[in-house]
């Protein structure tokens, strides 16, 4: 660093030395970027029915949809209320049907235009994963999906 | 100082070149800025443990600022504070009571909801939020996360926050 001219000492001008900034974002730079999470985060809203009651004060909807995924990669679809039937939606290629699920949810929606929701259960042993593709494929069709408590 | 003339060309032509040291401190200074706004917007809060594996789904909206709740194969986090150990995802015999809620993650619920509401007590300006962040892994079985959110509920936490990872 140059403090001071290079005549007596009296002239202002200096050159700042940068040096120990730079040394310092270096460091401050390093530190952010090893704590930072650069994963893409989204999230899915949902709620808790418990005992089959949905945590809502609104009037209740004609009929209440609950689906269940069951460890045989079956799908039990229940409607109660004005419409009551249970309906098993078989696995296709060893998994999940869920564009079967899906097409039901639409038919019920497209009948009852009041259903703005629906309970999803599954079984103790479902990994969570699996839940989340439940949540994944209804959330376009359905406005909201209450995953079932205690 | 001595040292500094050293990265000085004394002469045109000579073969020592002047390190422009100003235009990386303004690239550093940008970087720094860039990382500081990503940190406030909030765009890096959820920082998952290490060997957390969340679901992978495509969904467009962003994670809010809520509490967290983190469910691993070894241990349940609240804001990423210890709360309940776990065997293999599944709470230990003795940690559920009947009713399937767990000890320690209740209570730990229970003061997190009180202090809320000392706050919003306080502050006028503040209201009880029924959010809350649940990171969890997507090999843990539904038996744990469902005596997880019905805890949640009971304290009042029931507008859940499903964490995933964004498909590409």
């Amino acid at each position: 660093m140059q403090v001071g001219s290079e005549g007596g000492g009296q002239s202002q001008d200096f050159d700042l030395n940068l040096a120990p900034i730079i040394d310092c974002f270096t460091v401050l730079i390093t530190f952010m970027l090893a704590s930072a999470s650069f994963l893409a985060i989204g999230v899915f809203d949902s709620g808790v029915a418990a005992d089959g009651a949905a945590t809502t004060d609104q009037k209740p909807a004609a009929i209440r949809v609950d689906a269940e995924l069951t460890p045989r990669k079956d799908i039990v679809l229940r409607v109660d209320g004005r419409a009551k039937f249970t309906k098993s939606l078989a696995a296709k290629d060893g998994d999940y049907n869920f564009p079967a699920l899906v097409s039901e949810v639409s038919e019920l929606r497209r009948s009852w235009p009041d259903t703005k929701g629906m309970i999803l259960n599954a079984d103790n042993e479902i990994p969570y994963g699996e839940v989340v593709r439940a949540m994944e494929a209804l959330k376009t069709h359905i406005p909201a999906v209450l995953l079932r408590g205690l | 100082m001595k040292k500094q003339k050293g990265f000085k060309s004394k002469k045109v032509g000579a073969s020592d070149v002047a390190l422009q040291i100003t235009s990386m401190a303004d690239i550093f200074t940008i970087i720094l800025v860039f990382l500081l706004k990503s940190f406030a917007g909030g765009t890096m809060t959820v920082a998952p443990s290490e060997g957390l594996k969340l679901p992978v789904a495509v969904t467009e909206k962003m994670s809010p600022p809520a509490p967290t709740i983190e469910i691993s194969e070894k241990a349940v986090q609240v804001e990423n504070a210890f709360v309940s150990p776990l065997v293999g995802f599944r709470f230990p015999a003795g940690e559920l009571r009947p009713n399937g809620i767990p000890n320690a993650l209740d209570g730990v619920l229970d003061k997190q909801r009180k202090r809320q509401e000392l706050i919003a007590k306080a502050n006028s300006d503040v209201a009880l939020d029924s959010k809350i962040m649940i990171l969890a892994d997507q090999r843990t079985p539904y038996g744990t996360i469902r005596s997880v959110i019905s805890t949640a509920a009971v304290h009042g936490f029931t507008d859940f926050k499903l964490v995933v990872v964004q498909k590409e």
